[in-house]
């Protein structure tokens, strides 16, 4: 009998919690600020954004969520979750953004809101550097390309395949493959297991430098520039809007540019706004 | 995001209909494997030969003492270093062969050891040998005690095999997962994806019951 009450109590409070995400809620910002915490969801494994080292989560990402929440004057409590869910969990309440180097796509912008773009997202191609049967990015017609489950790169593959391999009367890949992470992906490359890797080229860079001489880069999987932001629930656009005041600060006042520095080695060319076209 | 989205469901069925066929083939091909090879262990569990006996304990040890997760990325990442490349497919039907088989030996040998030890006398006074004594006194009779546990076991690795999603075989659970990762519907894909696993469960339940109707 208690069982059952339990089971019917715990089955209410998902029926609630379901309900309560339709309804207007209170102001998020209103609730970081007074909790004292920003609650941040992440994926720590996407060098060089986010990724535990010495048990801490450091990366791009992490520097810049530690001056925001210093200027917002709360702490911030960066929660690791599975990439796949991310999304959902964002509305399951189980943290207020996401800051995790999601890419701005047509899809993902359907769900959420996006912040400024922060760093620049776009797809390139990774094989072996003994490769020679790939010189272009129409030669992965008949290959095997590794992504990570739910990445951008799994709906830009699948565009090209059928925007540019199929159209063009090219058979599209043998198979694509879909890792729980990317380090899985890079391994099975260099097992030949797969032939080619597509993901952004900031992480691509990282990746090469790590394994020097194991790895080379060539473009075109993609023609329309990508870009990472941060997300937030629909309801959530005073958050949003914080947060956009304080990149645009960041960015102008040359603090973006030095993290990319130091964690890229390069700067980037981000837009201020969310461009018109997605990926 | 309130209600449920039959939708998605809808959307997911051709995927998660090849997801199962991949399911069900890896499932498949592991049984056979790993059937052949735990018969094999546990027959040499219950006989005299010291060597391979001590061998096959410490191959249960192994197997027992590890999570079946660790064994796939063992064998998915560690063999291609000693030169041995297989396919993510081969290397899930080793993977799940290999987990089962120690399981399998034990049943076998419980099944067998579970056997009057009077039946074994009476074959070695009537002059047979041991080994033919377990292939043609104990392990006919042992077969209806080991096929509930059989069942058990095999049941287990039909489920097993979600974990081969981690390294990134297109198998069910992959094909669940894939959709949620593009659709951000984990409640309604997840339900589906149980109910999925129910039906094949549910269908290598009868065939055992049958076969142990058979066997009775």
């Amino acid at each position: 009998m208690l069982r059952r009450s339990l089971l019917i109590g715990s089955a209410a409070a998902t029926g609630m919690g379901f309900l309560s995400i339709g309804a207007a809620r209170a102001d998020t910002l209103e609730d970081v600020k007074k909790r004292g915490t920003l609650m941040i969801g992440t994926e720590a494994a996407y060098v060089p954004y986010e990724f535990v080292k010495d048990g801490q989560i450091i990366g791009y990402d992490p520097d810049i969520i530690a001056i925001m929440v210093k200027n917002l004057g709360v702490k911030s409590d960066i929660i690791d979750t599975a990439w796949a869910g991310i999304i959902p969990s964002l509305y399951a309440n189980k943290f207020d953004c996401i800051i995790s180097a999601m890419t701005i796509t047509k899809e993902r912008a359907e769900k959420v809101l996006f912040s400024m773009p922060y760093a620049e997202a776009t797809n390139v191609i990774l094989l072996r550097a003994d490769e020679d049967r790939i010189k272009t990015a129409d030669d992965l017609s008949g290959k095997i390309i590794g992504v990570q489950l739910g990445s951008a790169a799994a709906g830009i593959i699948k565009v090209f395949e059928d925007k540019k391999l199929k159209e063009a009367g090219k058979p599209g890949f043998a198979e694509v493959k879909q890792y729980e992470h990317y380090p899985e992906a890079y391994q099975d490359l260099i097992n030949k297991r797969v032939d080619a890797v597509v993901n952004s080229k900031s992480t691509m860079m990282v990746v090469m430098k790590d394994a020097p001489g194991k790895f080379k880069m060539i473009s075109g999987i993609t023609d329309i520039p990508a870009y990472f932001g941060m997300a937030f629930r629909k309801e959530d656009g005073a958050l949003r809007d914080f947060v956009n005041t304080q990149l645009a600060q960041l960015k102008s006042d040359g603090t973006l540019g030095k993290l990319q520095q130091k964690w890229f080695g390069e700067t980037m060319e981000t837009p201020n706004t969310v461009p018109d076209v997605l990926p | 995001m309130g209600g449920f989205d039959w939708g998605a469901v809808w959307y997911a069925a051709p995927y998660m209909a090849k997801g199962a066929l991949v399911t069900l083939e890896i499932s498949a091909c592991a049984m056979l494997l790993a059937t052949l090879v735990g018969v094999v262990m546990g027959l040499v569990s219950v006989s005299d030969l010291k060597v391979l006996k001590s061998l096959v304990r410490i191959y249960v040890y192994f197997i027992r003492g590890t999570p079946a997760l660790v064994q796939i990325f063992l064998v998915y990442f560690a063999l291609p270093r000693i030169g041995l490349e297989l396919s993510a497919f081969m290397s899930g039907v080793v993977a799940l062969a290999f987990n089962s088989a120690g399981f399998i030996a034990e049943i076998v040998r419980a099944g067998l050891q579970s056997i009057d030890p009077g039946q074994n006398e009476a074959a070695l006074s009537i002059g047979m040998t041991g080994r033919q004594s377990i292939l043609y006194v104990l392990l006919p009779q042992s077969l209806r005690r080991i096929t509930p546990p059989m069942t058990n076991e095999l049941i287990t690795l039909v489920k097993t095999s979600s974990l081969l999603s981690v390294i990134s075989v297109f198998e069910l659970t992959r094909s669940a997962q894939v959709i949620i990762a593009e659709r951000f519907v984990p409640f309604e894909l997840y339900f589906a994806l149980a109910v999925y696993y129910l039906v094949i469960i549910t269908a290598l339940s009868w065939c055992s019951e049958y076969l142990e109707t058979r066997l009775a």
